[in-house]
Parts: structure tokens; C-alpha cells; sequence
């Protein structure tokens, strides 16, 4: 099962859709989240998710606002939806007729 | 963003370090906190890099076991040039122990040095194979335990003792050797041959080694029964597996340059990325 915070790059990368890569997916999880993300968990992070083979990753074009440099295009795979479907569910089952209050 | 960071993500991969980087300027972040994004991620990949048994092998075979051992192959070197350096420089005569010939001690002097040329090579490109991206630290701990370890296990043993110098210098010559007699040694017998050996700028020496090796541990061996000789017993001489263990030890890297069908060298090649 994934892990929080590998659901929420997975979510990141499907809501950018052909516009996912590092600093886009970085942006997204600070956007919706509200929690910081620091370059060197969303990485390694995208590397475990690659190796599990939930995403598929390539080298993307090169734009003057990187100063040149490429960027690390993220897309996520049929078995990366089927993995982020199941921690949804789970977590809603599990969530379910409960009311968080903060105390 | 900052120099910096520009020199920190040099400890990513060149194609990583790009991507990186990309992204900082894209993200307009600079300052403290892409220092920090950088740091966090080489400190990452750093420690996956541990996840492997290649550094750890690195770390306990070559920096524990060959460097320990070589550590003691360089001080009896060292003392044995010493004491020639320093009858001829005072006395202008050759240092005779009287248990071997001044020819046979030369010799035996000059069969250690171009073992422990060979053996550090050998062990240096077999470190840099195994350590990858971590070669800067269990390169930094094989100088160290080389350097430092046989004047440790003096100290420890309270066979030598430290007094008359301050902290300072007793800290600094832990680190950088302060003679020129050291010096020199540390230099052409260690420094100069880890380097091309690490950076595969010397040709295969797996003869030379076993050769230089198997004379070492001769010539090594005869000293210690002629001194037993010579002392009529006093020192006695240890067994011959005892005496050619030290050898083994220090020089074991060199089996992993050996073509065999076993497919060794490939197992210990650098992998692929």
C-alpha cells in the first residue's frame, strides 16, 4: 500500500497531467496540502515511486526560465491509478462516521 | 541561487544536479532554503548509496582490514628508512642491525616499498569501484586509518607516548604528516599511488602486486627467523601463517582484478547507472 505522502506526489502528478515534473508536482503538494515539500523527500520519493513502477519518468525539454536546464517529466501508470484508487478507498473506509475535532 | 548551492548539488549526479537545479531557478527559490533542498537530497542519496553491501565492503575490508594493515606495513617501512636515513646523515655510516647484511636489509626495505605502492593502488581503485558516490568519505577514513592507525594502536598499547607538544600540533599531526622523512613516504609510497589508483590512471598491476607481494612476505618472514637466530631465541619468530596473514590482508583487492571464469572482476566492477 502507498504511503502518504507517495499518494499525495501520485495525486500531484495526475492533477498537472502532461505538465507533471519536480518543481511542478512540488508546487501542487505545497498548493493543496498546505505542508511543506522539500526537494530532496519529493525526489527520492519519485525514484521508490518509479522503481515500483506507479510512474514513468523522462527527461522533458529544456526552458529559459530554468536557465536551460531539463525537467524530470512525471506520468503516472495504470498500476500507479489502481494503487492511488486503493489508498483513497482504504483511507475513506477507514475514515468513515468519524468527526475529527480538534481539542 | 548561489554558489553554494552550485557547488552542493555537485554531489548529485551530473543529469540529477541539472534537474535540480532547473527546478531552484524555475521556482525563483535561492538562499537558505535551496541550500537546504540541495543538502537534503545529496544527504538522501548519500545514504541510499548505504543501502548497498559495495560501500560496506569498501568500509570494513579495504579501510578496516587493508588499511590497518598497510598503516603497519608503512611504519616499519618508515622506521627502517629512518634509521638508514639517519646513521648516514649523522655518521655518514650505513645502519647495520647485525641480523641481516646491509645488502639484505636494502633490499628488504626496497621489496616493502614497491609492495606497499602496489598494494595501495590496488586498494584505492578497488575503493573508488566499490564506494561510488561515497568515495570521498571511506576515501578520506582509508587515508586516516593508514595515516593514524599503527601510531593508535602504539598509543594505545603505551609503547609510545605523547608529551612536550601542544594540543594543536598533536592534533595536526594526526591528520598531515610534519617530518620531511614522513612526508616524503606519505607522499610516493601512499598519496601519489591512491590517486592514480583511484582514478585508474596506473595500468593493470595485478603481477607486479602478487610478485612485489609474495617477495615482501619472503623477505619478511626470513628477517624474523634470522633475527630468532640472532637472538638465540629472545625473539622468537611467529609461524609462517602468521607472518604471510599481514600480507594476505593487506593485499586480498587484488583477487578481484583476476579474470577468472568465476565472473569476480565483473562483480566488483563499478555498475552501470
Amino acid at each position: 500500500m502507498l504511503g502518504e505522502f507517495e499518494y499525495l506526489v501520485i495525486s500531484a502528478a495526475v492533477r498537472r497531467g502532461e505538465n507533471a515534473y519536480g518543481a511542478a508536482i512540488r508546487e501542487e503538494i505545497e498548493h493543496t496540502a498546505k505542508r511543506s515539500c522539500s526537494i530532496g523527500a519529493l525526489y527520492t520519493t519519485i525514484d521508490r515511486l518509479e522503481s515500483k513502477g506507479l510512474i514513468e519518468t523522462w527527461m522533458g525539454e529544456a526552458t529559459a526560465e530554468r536557465g536551460g536546464r531539463a525537467k524530470r517529466m512525471v506520468r503516472v501508470t495504470g498500476k500507479g491509478v489502481r494503487e492511488a484508487t486503493a489508498f483513497y478507498q482504504a483511507m475513506t473506509r477507514a475514515t468513515r462516521g468519524l468527526l475529527w475535532e480538534a481539542k | 541561487m548561489n554558489g553554494l548551492v552550485r557547488l552542493t548539488a555537485r554531489a548529485l549526479e551530473p543529469g540529477e544536479r541539472e534537474i535540480v537545479l532547473g527546478d531552484l531557478a524555475e521556482c525563483g527559490s535561492s538562499g537558505t532554503r535551496a541550500l537546504f533542498d540541495v543538502l537534503g537530497l545529496v544527504i538522501r542519496r548519500q545514504l541510499l548509496i548505504w543501502t548497498t553491501w559495495r560501500p560496506w565492503l569498501a568500509l570494513v575490508g579495504i579501510v578496516g582490514v587493508s588499511g590497518f594493515y598497510l598503516s603497519r606495513m608503512l611504519s616499519g617501512l618508515s622506521v627502517g628508512i629512518f634509521e638508514q636515513v639517519t646513521a648516514w646523515r649523522r655518521y655518514s655510516v650505513h645502519y647495520n642491525t647485525g641480523v641481516t647484511s646491509f645488502r639484505d636489509d636494502v633490499i628488504q626495505l626496497s621489496c616493502l616499498a614497491a609492495a606497499i605502492f602496489c598494494w595501495t593502488a590496488v586498494n584505492a581503485s578497488l575503493l573508488r569501484r566499490l564506494s561510488g558516490r561515497v568515495g570521498w568519505l571511506t576515501g578520506l577514513l582509508f587515508y586516516l586509518v593508514v595515516f593514524d592507525s599503527s601510531a593508535a594502536w602504539s598509543f594505545l598499547s603505551g609503547a609510545v607516548v605523547y608529551r612536550g607538544n601542544p594540543p594543536w600540533w598533536t592534533a595536526v599531526s594526526w591528520v598531515l604528516p610534519l617530518n620531511p622523512e614522513a612526508a616524503s613516504i606519505v607522499i610516493f609510497l601512499f598519496a601519489i599511488p591512491a590517486v592514480c589508483g583511484a582514478l585508474g590512471r596506473l595500468p593493470a598491476m595485478t603481477p607486479a602486486t602478487v610478485l612485489c607481494t609474495l617477495a615482501a612476505a619472503v623477505l619478511g618472514g626470513r628477517h624474523a627467523h634470522d633475527l630468532q637466530t640472532f637472538s638465540n631465541g629472545a625473539f622468537p619468530a611467529a609461524s609462517w601463517s602468521a607472518i604471510l596473514a599481514p600480507y594476505a590482508l593487506v593485499s586480498w583487492p587484488v583477487l578481484t582484478q583476476l579474470n577468472n571464469r568465476c565472473g569476480i572482476r565483473a562483480a566488483f566492477s563499478e555498475p552501470r547507472r
